[in-house]
Order: structure tokens, then sequence, then C-alpha cells
């Protein structure tokens, strides 16, 4: 009846975060690199790294969005503007100002930040469904002065940007293909948010979000500035999801108001729900899954020579399911025990 | 002085929550404040905690003037409270309530956090002596592992009082601390009050259990509509004819007791 908390590994199989990291290092470097050591015809096709890269961007994403969704506990639906956000400030210093593409990535952040900064103001005292607007609305904002602003190329968006370098070195030269390098990039970026995640969870200041999760006015009357560690989590939380804006539009060479749509934004959003808010590897498996699915169901499509793709059905019929039998997603902590 | 206000006035709109309200608790002393239902003392609670900040007047603390300070400055300099409707942070562990509460004793920060400073962790180290400390001090340490949400009523009201212990206040503040306790649970409600008292801290208790109220105060301060209609001694009080008014109706008093 009375049930202890079950506090199970945040890695995965109960192998410590160390030995994780190893494990999937060499399966990321075995997939990278292992086609430049045989002749004949490719073991990894270029189309499933392309996926994979895809995957690693969406867990980025979703560990971003964790911070507001997991650890704060509140719905966003507008941090698609973060991704977009990194992308277009990617896009708009390599193709006017030429500068560094590492450096854009530091100034994307800075501007997701900043940009953190009204959005957390204007969402301080809102919950619920007037948050879910405020944050689509918030979204929608740049979503028109990208497809308006004629320097930032209008609905086509900016494309031909360059691939980055490392030490003089193309990344797109790195591996076997030229998705290898994006993917050791990403496999990086991913295990430092998730090694940050991690730390923070267990720390002063995920106790806070956690207290400020559970109940803001308990919160504050045992001394904690509410305002203040929900704008350090948007702040934390555009900052991820813009690092990711800035290598996706490296990866496609391209950036366009798409970026910016509500789909978008929702899909980060089930990424977090169904992979289960506040887990670290729940957020790889939800970005994974929600990337992984619908190129599975599309081969489906193609194969069995359907008309319409049997995703766009399930994916809302998963969401339904899921919410109705497991709620806290599939790693996520569960939160109301029948005492 | 410990805490003092002066002519505290809370208003909502038209209506007087809190009319001129004077009050003072000095060190180590436990106040009362009794009164019907709607009568103004959970509004007046979160005036002094900065919840929510008095339309006119003052709120003096320790000598600083709080009247319109954020309530986590407020729990910093000492002044901590618990609530009418039990407020735990219900999913998370009893241990894991206490080290939040001591969010605002310790300094550690993101970067701490991430590189896993010599100060992160010290505290990590003190906060486990405090979780032992405080639940020791309320008797519920064997339940430290348990979800907050499912432990008995009664000790879920002696964790929000540990909780309150965690941010080493000097002043409590307990909003009807034994509403829905059984005489037995009281009993032990009482107990640990009484050695709270012992152990120098100010309290300040709003209850309607008379009879503990009568047994534990020093004094009894009386609100009805917002306004502070008696103050004295727990026996001076019990026999304050517009005490009796206020609770029993116009007439009552004209018998002289209660």
């Amino acid at each position: 009846m009375k049930k202890l908390r079950i506090n199970s590994g945040e890695w995965l199989f109960g192998l410590s975060g160390r030995v994780t990291f190893l494990i999937s290092a060499i399966l990321i470097l075995f997939v990278c690199f292992v086609d430049k050591f045989h002749g004949g015809k490719a073991w990894i096709p270029s189309y499933t790294q392309h996926i994979l890269v895809t995957c690693l961007l969406s867990a980025l994403l979703a560990l971003g969005l964790n911070f507001i969704s997991g650890y704060l506990g509140q719905t966003s639906l507008g941090h698609a503007a973060f991704y977009g956000i990194g992308a277009y400030t990617t896009a708009v210093l390599l193709t006017y100002t030429g500068l560094n593409f590492w450096l854009s990535i530091f100034v994307g952040m800075l501007m997701s930040m900043l940009l953190a900064i009204p959005l957390a103001a204007a969402s301080l005292r809102v919950k619920g469904q007037f948050l879910v607007v405020i944050t689509y609305a918030f979204c929608e904002i740049f979503r028109y002065i990208a497809i308006n602003v004629p320097v930032l190329g209008g609905t086509g968006g900016m494309a031909g940007l360059k691939a980055p370098e490392v030490f003089g070195v193309r990344i797109t030269k790195l591996a076997a293909t030229n998705k290898g390098g994006y993917m050791i990039l990403l496999f990086l970026l991913v295990s430092v948010a998730a090694f940050f995640s991690w730390r923070v969870q267990r720390s002063r200041v995920g106790y806070a979000f956690a207290a400020i999760r559970e109940d803001e006015i308990a919160a504050e009357a045992m001394g904690i500035n509410v305002k203040y560690y929900k704008t350090l989590a948007m702040v934390i939380s555009a900052a991820i999801c813009s690092i990711a804006g800035s290598i996706q539009a490296a990866f496609a060479t391209m950036v366009s108001p798409e970026l910016f749509s509500s789909t978008k934004s929702i899909q980060i959003f089930s990424m977090v729900v169904i992979g289960g808010r506040m887990s670290i590897k729940g957020m790889i498996l939800g970005g994974s899954l929600m990337t992984i699915l619908p190129e599975v169901f599309h081969s489906v499509k193609d194969m069995a020579g359907l008309s319409f793709d049997p995703w766009n059905i399930l994916y809302g019929l998963l969401l339904v399911v899921m919410m109705r039998v497991r709620p806290q997603g599939i790693w996520g902590r569960k939160e109301k025990d029948e005492g | 002085m410990l805490l003092e206000t002066h002519k505290v006035t809370k208003a909502f709109g038209g209506l007087k929550a809190n009319s001129e309200i004077d009050f003072h608790i000095d060190e180590g002393e436990i106040v009362a404040i009794i009164g019907p239902n709607g009568s103004g003392k959970t509004t007046f609670y979160n005036v002094i905690t900065g919840i929510s900040s008095a339309t006119s007047g003052q709120v003096v603390f320790k000598g600083k003037d709080i009247t319109h300070m954020h309530p986590e400055k407020i729990t910093e300099l000492g002044m901590a409270r618990t609530f009418q409707n039990i407020r735990l942070f219900g999913n998370l562990t009893v241990a894991e309530n206490i080290v939040i509460a001591r969010h605002c004793r310790r300094h550690t920060g993101i970067w701490d956090a991430v590189v896993n400073s010599k100060r992160q962790r010290d505290e990590i180290a003190t906060n486990e002596e405090f979780v032992k400390k405080c639940l020791d001090y309320v008797g519920i340490y064997d339940k430290k592992d348990w979800i907050a949400k499912n432990l008995p009523y009664g000790m879920q009201r002696r964790l929000e009082i540990a909780r309150v212990l965690a941010t080493e206040p000097s002043l409590i503040l307990l909003d009807e601390p034994a509403a829905g306790m059984n005489p037995h649970e009281k009993d032990e409600l009482v107990e640990i009050i009484l050695r709270l008292k012992s152990d120098n801290y100010s309290i300040i208790l709003i209850e309607h259990a008379m009879r503990m109220v009568m047994n534990i105060a020093e004094r009894v301060v009386v609100f009805d509509h917002g306004q502070k209609i008696a103050e004295g001694k727990p026996e001076e009080v019990k026999n304050d004819p517009v005490v009796i008014e206020s609770y029993l109706g116009k007439g009552a008093s004209g018998n002289g007791t209660a």
C-alpha cells in the first residue's frame, strides 16, 4: 500500500554513467568508421546514419525541454523557438559575416538565453493551458519574423551553408560518410547535456526545481526564489535547444521557417512525455523513438504500397494510449501513487 | 521584540481581510491567534511571511522592515511557517523534503553541482546531518525514505514541522497544526510544541482546538472580521465578553462565562 520510492538507476541496465558512456561511444565510433576499413558495399547506409543523427538531435532537444517540462513540470509548446533561433543565428552569421561555426553556436546560445528571459517573465505566474498559449505564441512570433524579414530568406529560408571544420578538416570528411562527423559531435553534446542534467538534478538547484514543481507556494515559504529558478530553467533549456538548432542548420546546410513550426514544438514535447519526464535515458529514448518510428512506418507504407502514411494515424493513437496507460512516460517516475 | 506589526492592513478590493493590526511577539514566547473562520488569521500569516504583502502598515522582524520583502528572503531571515492545508512536496521522499528546506542556508550553484566541488560535497554531508536531526526531533526518522504523501496524516503534519526546523528559524508560524488530528496525535503535537518552546524557538500558533491553545499559549490574540478584538493571558481572553460574543453571537455574553 504505502510504497517506497523505487530508486531506479538513471542509466541503462543499472550500469554506471561512465560505462554507459563508454559503450555508446564505442557503438557510435563503430557506426562511423566501420565502412572505412572494409571494401565493398557499406554496412551502415547513409540513410541509417541520417536517422541516427536526427535521433541524437532529438535527444538533445528533449534533454533541453526536460528542464522545463520535466524538472519544473511545466508545459511548453514553444521550444521550437529556441531551436530555430539557434539555427537562424548560425545561418545568418555564416552567410553574412563568415564567422567561425563554433563561435556561432555560442552566439546562438546567447541569443536564445537572452530571449528566454522575457518568455520566463511572461510565464512566471501562469500554468497549464495559459502557459501553452504563451509559449505557442512566443514561437509563432519568430516564425513570422523568419518568414517576413527579407535578410532571413522569407519562406524559402537560407541555403548553402558551409560545413564546419574541425582542426582544418571538414566535419563531413571526418568519418566514412559525410554524416559521421555530425554523429560524433552530437554524441558528445548529448553526453555533456545528459551529464549536466544528471548532476543538476541532485543538486541544490535541482531540488529547488523539484520544490517548484511540487508546490510553488511551499517552495517560496521554504526560501526558494521561484522567479529566479523558473528563469534559470528556461535559460538552460533555451541554451540546449539552441545548440541543437545550430547543428541542425549546419547538418542540413540550410534553415527554413519550418524550424519554428508548432508541429516541431509539439514533437519535442511529445518526446519528453513519451520518454518519461525527468528521466535522462527517457529523453534519449523518447527522442529516438519519435524519430525512428515515423521512418519505420514510412518504409511500411512503401512496402505495402499504401496511399497514406500509417504513422500519421498511429502517432495520435500512440499518444492517446500512452496517456491512458502510462502517463508518466516510458521511464518516468510514477507521480500519482494510489495511496 | 522579535516580530512587530504596526497597523497592518490587507485589503482585497473593498474587503479588509486585516484591518490595522498591531501585533508583537518576544523571543521564546508562544502566542496563539484564535478567531472564527474567515476572521483573517491566515491572511495575517500570509502578510507577515511575505506571500502577500500588506496594503498598508509595517511589519518589522528582528529590527528589519520586511513589509515588502520577498518570502524567500524572510525565510532566510529566520521565519518559517506550516500550512493549514498541508503543503508538503508530496511526490518526493521525506528526506528530500528536508533537503529542500535547507535551500536557504546553502549557497551552491550550478557549477558546484557540475564539477562536484568541495562545497557541494560538504553540503551533502551536512544535509544528511540535518535530515537526521530534524526528523528525529519530530520522531519520524524511520520514515525518511517514504514518499511524503503516503505518510499518515499526523506524520505529514509533523514532517511540515521538521521541514520548518530545517530552515533554522527563530520564529515558527504554525497554521492549525492540530486540524484533523485525533486526540492521541494532538497530544504528540503538544509535546513537540512544548519541546520547541523549551529549545527557545518563538512560536505563533493559529488553532481552533481551544483546550490545546489554553494549555500551551502564553498569550492569546483574538481576531474577528479582520480586526484584533482582544489580547491577553488565556484565562483573561476566555472570559472576555467581546470574545464570547464573537464566537457565540450576541446575548451569549450576558451569562458571564462560556
